[in-house]
């Protein structure tokens, strides 16, 4: 079992003599906020879960010293991007030194020949495609965080996009990239060893190892992306249905449409309805026997989009939908990133209440998606009837197969927590609501996250179950990259990895 | 870019229904402007004046279409 | 009072190095736990969304880079106020890395979504000036505001201007004191950018406006407020309230956004309703040249961006005025960048940031300058005299395009002005131009 210490008037030193004081900082505020991300946060033992110090690097370099300087001390260390994602891969579990790399930002190369722009990865997508348009060009990497979220923090969680039936996901777009590794060794890992080569048959295709790894193995600190022309048209669409099951019908023919341009279909529940419906005026006056919907949108040249829009308007008819209007699948298609979190959209015994938002993420296959949504409802309602503290917001079912609108499927069950009233009796059940939807998933046959992660308590237990032989190689594996235990411990269960020898 | 003129604004809510003349459970109708039932807001102030509503219907309408002008030059309607 | 325990070590990581002093250090419990209290539920508000989509647009954070400055920063810290983890006495200087621009508050999907629904939405602003002024109430303010607001007490205005001559600006005009249409004239515009409200005045008075001045203009007080000086503001407001029922007024007339924001956000919340109507100087002018009173006939021959003031366009949603202003200047080759790109930049002038955090301020200007020059412009045209003034500090310091207002460049349109030294001098600065 490895041994972290406690950070120590000697690392303090050392970060400052690497970053200077202006870029070490060991002010409470500056630590209490750097303990969480949106995920579900215990609030009320906020002070045990803040990392000691945390430091902002601005070169590979001085991450180089950061991580060297943490083996030799023995003290964790947790790379932090945007923290905007939904899982607990950016919170220390361990305290130890947070490094944000949010100061590591600029633009290295716009390359309009071969298409890649080269960054320092700590930019927001959105600044990062403002300054590409221009161009004419684009990285279509689109999640609900897009206005604010990171490039290496999307590669620390391999992210998924709302746009991945026609741009594929984050581990599509992302061409190779400079890591530092938990020893301080800096590799650039690719598709082979061309910095802009996309498919190679050279050697092992390591690069998927540091697509979701949660920080878990290795800081990124240079990356090249892949980039695709502006769209020079969209076309979205919401069709209502009156009941779930007809929306869940009416999304095969959409998903197995095959268009080019169709960059996904979202399935709404008749709880997700109900949802909007408390106060999204685009819903408010819908009426009653409006019980799901099944939203399409697609990009692409403006002959290819209007082709789509043809096909996909004359399913939406042939499915028995109605066409929701322009207004509202324009809006609500433009609404798609800010419409998730809202606070006051809690509702405690009838009252609106801040609540955070928790959103449980699973693949899960087509067949198998009314018997999770069942399950999962019948879950969430029975947590909320004894607990004042949860509210169930509905459920997504979004295209997940990269560049394909078939398969599986990105099944997301909106659970608000009023964060302001919980405590450790509410946690624990929180913890337990959370192991019961995870075990769901697994009896589908499904992965327990889509694209979010997996490290937290409640659903991290089971992820031996789930990956079977490859959790036993992702043990050696950390063993082998991380001999310390440095880098982000304890997500994963990986510290099973030095419990006895192993590889 | 420019600023675009998109002609009137759109975002006020629409006349209900017929076939649904109740509103949905913690909603009124606030002179064409749907809002929280304030008999739902026990615990949680409200405290936005008419100036700060009118401000963010607009500007939100104003920034979903600089959403679509982010993502794409044009959006198709639904018929050619 | 629980904190969180310092690291070891932290002795070594010093405050700010841009904080010039630091004022006493005294329990500052009490002050502490009030701030908490009042706003504990707001930050709540924010605490439970952490989505973050503030973070982007704050000028602020896009030149530090540091979560502390931003919206959830700042809500964060009052959060861990009133769990007790943190004390005002260690927050205080966070609270400096503000210009309250307002993008924050404005981009927050809890305003710009839901806000209008609930008639809740976030306030970052009013919660900035509460955690300064708690600063200032607790004795615990820093060195660098305490001396400026001292100054602007003694001269009656910011700019350290012999109050005797607030209106020495005004000298060959011939402008009446009092009346019912009052111009407010603003310190800086009275002191050093005067070509503003020379231009403002001839301009009016050309439309057939009448108005006249106070009789003993001092600070709106606005500023002070921002910084946390309630006290000071208080007694500014209450003079220039008194000053406008003496001269008769029925009207204001402001051609800053600092002064406008002021008259109508503040002196409301602090008098009621005061009875005086408030108009912005882009408005008065929109609405004369659209009537026929105002002709802007003598063209200029330059390319222009315009950058959107914060005052103006995030906090008061004024962004369509000023732009008509300038398409009704002949030959002038307009290349805007809308009002919701604007959301995202700022001078960098507002908020006592300048004061407080000279090297951040000037970076946050380097920024704004730096998104208009692939424009390719050869002046960049304003409508806030501060902003306008911080930015051409700036921009003086590599030889950037010229700032300008646009009362400025309509009065030269309308022949008030002679445009030819102006337009020479634009042209001097394409030559030499890097």
């Amino acid at each position: 079992m490895t041994v972290t210490s406690p950070v120590t008037r000697e690392a303090v030193a050392e970060l400052v003599d690497v970053c200077g004081t202006g870029r070490v900082v060991v002010a409470p505020q500056g630590r209490l906020i750097r303990a969480m991300v949106p995920a579900p946060f215990p609030f009320h033992r906020w002070a045990d879960e803040a990392p000691e110090v945390v430091v902002l690097p601005e070169t590979t370099q001085e991450v180089v010293a950061i991580v060297k300087l943490a083996n030799r001390l023995r003290i964790p260390i947790v790379p932090r991007a945007g923290a905007t994602g939904l899982n607990d891969g950016a919170k220390p579990n361990r305290g130890g030194i947070v490094v944000d790399t949010k100061r590591m930002n600029k633009v290295l190369e716009i390359d309009t020949t071969d298409w890649t722009v080269t960054i320092q990865p700590s930019i927001n997508m959105l600044k990062l495609n403002e300054l590409l348009a221009p161009h004419g060009v684009w990285y279509p990497d689109d999640p609900a965080s897009y206005p604010v979220s990171i490039v290496s923090g999307r590669i620390g969680t391999g992210g998924w996009s709302l746009l991945g039936s026609r741009y594929g996901h984050v581990r599509d777009n992302v061409i190779s990239m400079e890591l530092v590794l938990p020893t301080g060794e800096v590799i650039e890992v690719g598709q082979g060893g061309g910095r802009k080569i996309r498919h190679s048959s050279t050697g092992y295709r390591l690069k998927d190892l540091f697509l979701g790894h949660q920080g878990t193995l290795g800081i990124v600190t240079e990356a090249t992306l892949e980039l695709y022309p502006r769209p020079e048209a969209e076309f979205p669409a919401f069709f209502g249905y009156e009941s779930f099951d007809a929306g869940y019908r009416a999304m095969q023919p959409f998903c197995r449409s095959n268009l080019a341009t169709l960059a996904g279909v979202i399935l709404f529940d008749e709880r997700k309805v109900q949802y909007l419906r408390r106060d999204d005026e685009a819903y408010i006056p819908e009426p009653e026997s409006l019980q799901s919907i099944v939203a399409v949108a697609a990009y692409g040249s403006e002959g290819e989009v209007a082709a789509a829009r043809d096909r996909l308007m004359r399913i939406g008819t042939e499915t028995g939908g109605r066409y929701l209007g322009e207004e509202l699948s324009e809006l609500d298609w433009a609404s798609r990133h800010d419409r998730y979190a809202t606070p006051l959209h809690g509702r405690s015994r009838d009252r609106a209440v801040h609540m955070s938002w928790h959103c449980e993420d699973a693949a899960i296959t087509y067949s198998q998606l009314p018997l999770v949504k069942r399950r999962w409802h019948e879950i969430a309602d029975r947590y909320i009837a004894e607990h004042e503290v949860f509210d169930n917001w509905g459920m997504f079912f979004y295209t997940n197969n990269p560049y394909k609108g078939w398969g599986d499927f990105l099944v997301e069950i909106d659970i608000g927590i009023w964060e302001q009233r919980l405590d450790e009796h509410s946690w624990r059940a929180w913890t337990q609501l959370k192991r019961e939807i995870t075990q769901v998933s697994l009896d589908a046959g499904g992965s327990i996250s889509a694209c979010h992660g997996a490290t937290r308590e409640g659903e991290v237990e089971l992820v031996p179950a789930e990956l079977g032989g490859q959790f036993d190689l992702m043990l050696k594996l950390k063993r082998m990259l991380d001999p310390n235990n440095i880098m982000n411990p304890g997500k994963y269960l990986l510290d099973q990895a030095y419990h006895e020898e192993v590889g | 870019m420019p600023d675009q003129d998109h002609g009137e604004p759109r975002g006020s809510a629409p006349p209900a229904s017929e076939q649904d003349e109740q509103l949905p459970p913690g909603v009124i109708d606030n002179g064409g402007h749907y809002e929280v039932d304030p008999a739902i807001m026990t615990i949680y102030p409200q405290f936005a004046t008419d100036f700060e509503v009118d401000r963010i219907v607009k500007d939100r309408l104003e920034y979903l279409y600089w959403v679509q002008r982010h993502f794409a030059d044009r959006v198709l309607p639904p018929h050619g | 009072m629980t904190r969180i325990p310092d690291v070891e070590g932290s002795d070594l990581v010093p405050g700010d190095p841009d904080v010039l002093s630091i004022g006493d250090r005294v329990a500052a419990e009490a002050a502490t736990r009030k701030l908490a209290e009042g706003y504990e539920d707001r930050a709540w508000g924010c605490m439970s969304s952490r989505h973050k989509f503030c973070r982007e647009p704050c000028p602020v954070y896009q030149v530090t880079r540091n979560e502390q400055h931003t919206s959830y920063g700042f809500h964060a810290t009052v959060a861990a106020m009133s769990q007790g983890l943190v004390d005002l006495e260690d927050a205080y200087e966070q609270y400096a890395y503000c210009t309250q621009c307002g993008a924050c508050e404005l981009r927050c999907p809890n305003t710009l979504f839901t806000g209008d629904f609930y008639r809740n939405r976030t306030q970052l602003v009013q919660l900035v000036k509460a955690v300064r002024a708690a600063g200032v109430e607790a004795g615990i303010e820093r060195g660098f505001w305490k001396q400026w607001n001292a100054d602007t007490v003694a001269y009656r205005n910011e700019l350290q201007g012999d109050p005797a001559q607030v209106a020495g600006w005004a000298d060959d005009l011939d402008l009446p004191r009092g009346g019912e249409t009052i111009l407010f004239c603003d310190c800086m515009a009275a002191y050093r950018q005067t070509k503003v409200p020379r231009a403002v005045s001839m301009l009016l008075r050309e439309a057939g406006v009448e108005v006249g001045l106070m009789n003993d203009q001092w600070c709106c007080g606005g500023p002070a407020l921002e910084m946390g000086y309630v006290d000071i503001y208080e007694e500014f407001a209450r003079h220039n309230l008194e000053d406008w029922r003496q001269a008769g007024a029925k009207r204001v007339v402001t051609l800053d956004p600092h002064d406008y924001i002021t008259f109508v956000e503040e002196y409301p919340r602090l008098f009621g309703d005061y009875g005086i109507e408030v108009l912005h100087i882009t408005d008065l002018l929109s609405e004369l040249i659209e009537a026929g009173k105002l002709r802007l006939e003598r063209p200029l021959e330059v390319s222009v961006t315009y950058h959107d003031p914060c005052r103006l366009n995030k906090r008061r949603g004024i962004w369509e005025s000023p732009r008509k202003v300038l398409r009704a200047i002949p030959g002038l080759d307009f290349r805007d960048v809308d009002h919701v790109t604007q959301w995202a930049m700022c001078s960098g002038a507002g908020g006592g940031l300048p004061v407080a955090l000279p090297e951040v301020a000037a970076k946050v200007a380097r920024n704004r300058l730096d998104a208009a020059e692939p424009l390719g412009v050869d002046v960049l045209a304003s409508a806030c005299v501060w902003a306008e003034d911080h930015l051409e500090r700036v921009a003086s310091a590599d030889g950037a395009m010229p700032v300008v207002d646009i009362t400025v460049l309509a009065a030269m349109s309308a022949g008030l002005l002679d445009a030819d030294p102006w337009l020479a001098e634009v042209r001097r600065n394409q030559e030499t131009a890097p």
